[in-house]
């Protein structure tokens, strides 16, 4: 990976981030946009969390990161902080590998 | 770590974490070069993988409306998923902006000091799989989603998002399912719409 190629990426992430800002107010006032900008961040969070856990290498894998995960979900569910729901997550998965 | 692994040398490392500041779009790039993949195919994905930061400024607008130039400008580079997740989850203006700049600025010196530490240690640290850490990211988005599920519509869209995600795994490029899970917002919309004219 070249120098090019660091701020190539650094250009195109921080572009996506500044273009959300600077767009025209008009364009954001009504309409579909901002109702697509309320729901996006949930649905790409939960995106994230699925493809986190079970993906491998361009296949599904099921693994140690699993119960973590589940772990994780029913403490968030019950409004555990976010500092409990990692911890506990991390260990449920280094338990499940060791043992 | 992974950057190391991948032989990116340490400043490259910290550079990305640096200027790029987005984690997904940080591991996609350095997976894909590990496992010997193109770099163009590398850097579009996770460059794209970051546009979803873009909607999250969207969204984030009216929180840094009349701010100084300057202000908005670091606000830009501190906006991510976890900032997104956590300023969305309060539930007024104010506890949005403060939770968005506390956990921007403090996640911008851990993920910073964070990644000059894993360079450095390089393979003298244990595998973080060993520790766990693989599912501390997913754990961690998990806190943040779950809040912002309460709402129909706002759970359809989710649900809907991650099962494409999960079905198009074995299916695209890394970094591209997330993406093409961004496609649950339109089951979102649907569900928004539903509940407002009944039939």
């Amino acid at each position: 990976m070249s120098w090019a190629v660091v701020a190539a990426l650094a250009a195109g992430c921080f572009g996506f981030k500044a273009l959300g800002y600077l767009l025209p107010d008009a364009w954001l006032e009504r309409g579909l946009l901002p109702r697509l900008a309320v729901l996006v961040t949930p649905t790409l969070l939960a995106a994230l969390v699925v493809v986190n856990t079970v993906s491998g290498d361009r296949e599904i894998v099921v693994d140690a990161r699993l119960p973590g995960v589940a772990v994780a979900a029913l403490l968030a569910w019950r409004r555990a902080p976010l500092v409990v729901v990692v911890v506990a997550a991390s260990a449920v998965t280094a338990l499940v590998r060791a043992v | 770590m992974l950057a190391a692994g991948a032989g990116l040398g340490v400043a490259k490392a910290c550079a990305l974490s640096l200027l790029v500041f987005t984690g997904a779009s940080q591991f996609a790039a350095v997976g894909v070069v590990a496992t010997g993949g193109g770099v163009l195919a590398a850097t579009l994905g996770a460059i794209l993988l970051g546009s979803r930061n873009g909607l999250y400024a969207v969204a984030l607008r009216p929180l840094h409306r009349g701010q100084p130039w300057w202000r908005r400008a670091v606000a830009m580079q501190l906006t991510i998923d976890e900032t997104a997740g956590l300023a969305a989850a309060q539930p007024d203006p104010r506890r949005a902006r403060l939770a968005f700049w506390s956990m921007g600025l403090l996640l911008y010196a851990c993920w910073n000091v964070g990644t000059l530490a894993g360079a450095l240690a390089g393979s003298v640290l244990p595998d973080p799989r060993t520790l766990g850490l693989d599912a501390a990211f997913p754990a961690a988005f998990l806190s943040l989603v779950v809040a912002l599920m309460r709402a129909r519509p706002a759970r359809a869209a989710a649900l809907s998002g991650a099962a494409l995600a999960v079905l198009t795994i074995p299916l695209l490029p890394a970094g591209i399912p997330v993406l093409v899970g961004a496609l649950g917002v339109l089951v979102g919309l649907r569900a928004a719409r539903g509940a407002v004219d009944p039939p």
